[in-house]
C-alpha cells in the first residue's frame, strides 16, 4: 500500500483513540484536513517547491502510520547546564517524567490537553495560519494533530527563561510522529523557544512537525531549530508566523545531522514596523544525507524589515537545497527586505541547489538578494598552511571560520557552547 | 643552510624563474632586489610551497634535505618561515587561536610537547611587545580590517611566535611609514643570531638601513644578475636597475 493510502485508511483508527475528543472544534479541523491530505497526495519532484527534493526515500519506506506505541520511561537531558523549561515529547508522547516548567507567569502545556478545553486560543488560532489546504505534510500533521507544545505568553510578559521543546524518537520500529505547537506570544510579550531534535531510531523515522506562531504587536520572539537526528531520521516541517505591527521575530536553524531534512519557514508580516530575522545553517555530508530549507516572508504591509542570512558547508555527497522567497506586496511601501545565501563546496561530490526569489509589487522598496556557492579560499588556505597547519586542520579551521557568523547570531551562550562543540565534532570526521 | 641551484618555475605557460642560484648561510642575512616583476615574489612563493608555482628545474635544498618535495607545512615544520607581501584576511578565524593551532602543530612535528594555554599567552605577551603590537588584536580575526601596517606587524608577531630558522620577507616594507618600518626592522634585528638566516625581499633600498644585510643579490629577469655587499644597495638606489641592465647587456 502506498504511504498516501496508508495515512488516508488508519485515521478512522486514529478517531478511534481520541475518545471523547471527536466533538471538539479541533477535530473538525483534523477530518478537513485528511481530506485535503487525500486530494493533495504526498509532493513529487514536478511540484515547484519540491522540485530538487525527491522524498521517494520516504514514500517507500515501510512505516507503522500510527506511531510505535513504545513507552520509554527516561532520556538523556539535552544541554543539561541550560536552565529552562522544558517539554520533552518521547516517540511523539509528552513526557511528564523528563518535561518541567521553572516559569509560573505563562501557560505552557501538551496541546493535546489545550484541545480538549474550550480554550478560547485554541478557537481563534488552531489551523489558522498552518496552510494544510495546500501543503501535503501540514495537511497530514493537521490531521493528526494531538501531542506538541502549547503556550500562551500573557500580554506583557518577558519570559525568564527559554522554553526548550526537546523531541526524541527511540525505538526499534518504522516511527511517524506528527508534533503539532501553538504559540501565542500577545502585545508586548518576549520569549525565547528552543526546538531540539535528537532521535536516534535504529528504524526509519518520520518526523512531521507543524509550528503556528503567533506574535501580536510590540513582542519579541527568538526561536531556534536544532537538527540532530541520526541517518535515518526524515524530518519535514513547517513553521507558520503570524506578525502584528512593530512585532520582531527571529529564527535561527542549525541542521548538522539526519537523512531527510526538509524546513519550511513561512512568515506573514500583517503590521507596519515589523522585524523578521532568520539564520541558517547546514552541513549535509553523507550520501543520500539531503538537507533543504525553504523560505517564505510576506511583506503584507508598508514599513517592515526583514533579514534571511543561511549558509551551508556541503561535504562528501551531500546534498543542500536552499529557497528563499521574498514576497512585497503593492501595499508595503518602504520595506526592507535582505537575503544572502552562501555555500561552501567541500567535495567533488557534494551538491547545492541554491534559488534565491523576489517578487515586487511596490515601488518604494529596498530589498537584495544573493546567493554564492564556492570552495575554500586557496590562498588562505596557503596562508595557514604556511604556518605549520596541516591540509586537514586548515580546511576545518577555514569551514569552522565559514559557519562561525551563524553560530555568532545564537543569544543563548549555553547553546551556543553546545553548538559550537556539535559543529566541530561534526567537521572532525 | 639553504642552497638554490637552478631553480626555474612558471605559472601556466609563462617562465618566471629562470635558473636561480643562491646559498645563504646560517646567521646570515640576504637581500634580494630588484624591479617589478623580476620574479622576486615568486621566488618567495616557491620557497613556501605555494602550488599555483610549477618548479621546472633545479634544487632546493634546506639543512640538507630536498625541499621541493615538501608540503608547505612540512617546510614550516623544518624552520621556514614567509612573510606574507599581501597577508590573507580570513575573518572567522581568531588571530590567537589559530598562531596557538600553528605552533603546536610544529613543536608536535619536532617532537615537543605542546604548549599549554598559559604558557602560550605568555608567549604571545612577550612577543607581542617585541612588535609593539596591542593585545586586543589577538582576539580579533585574522588580519580582518587591519592596516597595512597591522598586517605586516601581524606577520612579524607570527614570525617571532613561530621562531624559524629561516625568516623569509617578501617586501615587507612595501606600504609602510616609517615608524611601523622601524618596529619591522627591529623585531627582525632582534632576532638575528648565529643559527637563524634572513632572506629580504625588497624594491627599495629604505629597508636597508635598518636591516643591514650581509649580501644583496639583484634578481632581473628570473635570474640573480648581482651579487655583492651591503653597498650595493646604495648603488641601486642612486643608479636604478636600468644601469645594471645596461651593464650587463655591455658585457653580454
Amino acid at each position: 500500500m502506498e504511504l498516501k493510502e496508508k495515512f488516508v485508511n488508519a485515521f478512522q483508527k486514529f478517531e478511534g483513540t481520541l475518545n471523547g475528543d471527536i466533538q471538539s472544534p479541533a477535530h473538525a479541523v483534523r477530518k478537513k484536513a485528511i481530506q485535503e491530505f487525500q486530494g493533495l497526495g504526498i509532493p513529487t519532484t514536478k511540484h515547484e517547491n519540491w522540485k530538487y527534493t525527491n522524498v521517494n526515500q520516504l514514500t517507500q519506506s515501510d512505516f507503522s502510520v500510527l506511531g510505535s506505541g513504545q513507552n520509554i520511561a527516561s532520556i538523556e537531558k539535552v544541554i543539561p547546564e541550560l536552565k529552562a523549561n522544558r517539554l520533552v515529547f518521547i516517540n511523539g508522547v509528552l513526557s511528564e517524567k523528563n518535561s518541567v516548567i521553572i516559569d509560573q507567569n505563562i501557560t505552557i502545556k501538551n496541546l493535546k490537553e489545550a484541545l480538549k478545553e474550550d480554550n478560547v486560543l485554541i478557537k481563534k488560532h488552531f489551523a489558522q495560519y498552518a496552510n494544510y489546504q495546500k501543503e501535503a505534510f501540514t495537511a497530514l500533521n493537521t490531521a493528526y494533530t494531538l501531542e506538541g507544545a502549547f503556550i500562551h505568553i500573557p500580554k506583557g510578559v518577558q519570559v525568564e527563561n527559554p522554553i526548550l521543546i526537546h523531541y526524541k524518537v527511540v525505538s526499534d520500529s518504522n516511527t511517524v510522529v506528527h508534533p503539532r505547537n501553538l504559540i501565542v506570544a500577545e502585545e508586548n510579550a518576549q520569549a525565547t523557544i528552543l526546538e531540539l531534535f535528537n532521535s536516534e531510531n535504529s528504524q526509519s523515522t518520520f518526523i512531521n512537525t507543524v509550528s503556528e506562531i503567533v506574535v501580536d504587536k510590540h513582542a519579541n520572539i527568538d526561536t531556534y531549530k536544532i537538527q540532530l537526528d541520526n541517518q535515518n531520521i526524515f524530518n519535514i516541517g513547517s513553521i507558520y508566523v503570524h506578525q502584528e505591527g512593530k512585532s520582531t521575530y527571529s529564527n535561527t536553524v542549525v541542521t548538522l545531522d539526519g537523512k531527510l531534512v526538509r524546513n519550511n519557514l513561512n512568515v506573514f508580516l500583517n503590521g507596519e514596523y515589523c522585524e523578521t530575522y532568520m539564520n541558517g545553517l547546514y552541513t549535509p555530508s553523507r550520501a543520500k544525507q539531503l538537507f533543504d530549507n525553504h523560505t517564505f516572508v510576506d511583506h503584507a504591509k508598508p514599513n517592515c524589515y526583514s533579514n534571511e542570512y543561511y549558509k551551508g558547508v556541503i561535504d562528501g555527497k551531500g546534498t543542500g537545497v536552499f529557497n528563499g522567497k521574498i514576497l512585497v506586496r503593492q501595499d508595503a511601501q518602504k520595506t526592507n527586505a535582505f537575503q544572502s545565501n552562501k555555500n561552501i563546496v567541500l567535495s567533488d561530490d557534494a551538491s547545492i541547489n541554491t534559488k534565491p526569489e523576489l517578487e515586487i509589487y511596490a515601488d518604494d522598496v529596498k530589498c537584495s538578494h544573493g546567493a554564492t556557492t564556492g570552495q575554500i579560499d586557496h590562498d588562505a588556505l596557503f596562508y595557514l598552511r604556511s604556518r605549520g597547519m596541516t591540509e586537514k586542520g586548515a580546511k576545518r579551521m577555514l569551514t569552522r571560520a565559514f559557519a562561525n557568523d551563524i553560530i555568532e547570531k545564537v543569544k543563548i551562550a549555553e547553546l551556543k557552547t553546545f553548538l559550537e562543540e556539535q559543529l566541530d565534532e561534526k567537521l572532525a570526521v | 643552510m639553504l642552497k638554490i641551484e637552478g631553480l626555474k618555475a612558471r605559472i601556466e605557460e609563462k617562465e618566471i624563474l629562470k635558473g636561480v642560484n643562491l646559498e645563504v648561510k646560517p646567521g646570515e642575512v640576504h637581500a634580494i632586489m630588484g624591479p617589478n616583476g623580476s620574479g622576486k615574489s615568486t621566488l618567495a612563493s616557491v620557497l613556501a610551497g605555494k602550488d599555483t608555482f610549477e618548479v621546472t628545474g633545479g634544487t632546493v635544498t634546506f639543512n640538507g634535505k630536498d625541499m621541493l618535495g615538501m608540503e608547505p607545512e612540512e617546510r614550516a615544520h623544518e624552520g621556514i618561515f614567509l612573510a606574507f607581501q599581501y597577508p590573507v584576511e580570513i575573518p572567522g578565524v581568531n588571530t590567537a587561536n589559530f598562531l596557538k593551532t600553528a605552533l603546536n602543530e610544529k613543536r608536535e612535528a619536532n617532537g615537543q610537547d605542546p604548549l599549554s594555554a598559559a604558557d602560550f599567552l605568555k608567549l604571545m605577551k612577550e612577543k607581542m611587545e617585541l612588535v609593539e603590537m596591542d593585545k586586543a588584536f589577538i582576539n580579533r580575526a585574522l588580519n580582518e580590517g587591519f592596516s597595512g601596517g597591522e598586517k605586516k606587524r601581524n606577520e612579524m608577531l607570527q614570525m617571532a611566535v613561530l621562531e624559524p630558522t629561516l625568516g623569509i620577507l617578501d617586501e615587507t616594507d612595501s606600504g609602510l611609514d616609517i615608524d611601523a618600518l622601524k618596529i619591522v626592522a627591529n623585531a627582525v634585528n632582534k632576532m638575528r643570531n648565529a643559527n637563524r638566516s634572513f632572506v629580504v625581499i625588497t624594491h627599495y633600498q629604505r629597508l636597508l638601513d635598518y636591516i643591514v644585510p650581509d649580501v644583496v643579490h639583484v634578481l632581473q629577469g628570473g635570474k640573480i644578475v648581482k651579487s655583492g655587499g651591503k653597498e650595493l644597495a646604495l648603488e641601486l638606489e642612486e643608479k636604478g636597475y636600468d644601469w645594471l641592465k645596461k651593464s650587463s647587456e655591455l658585457t653580454v
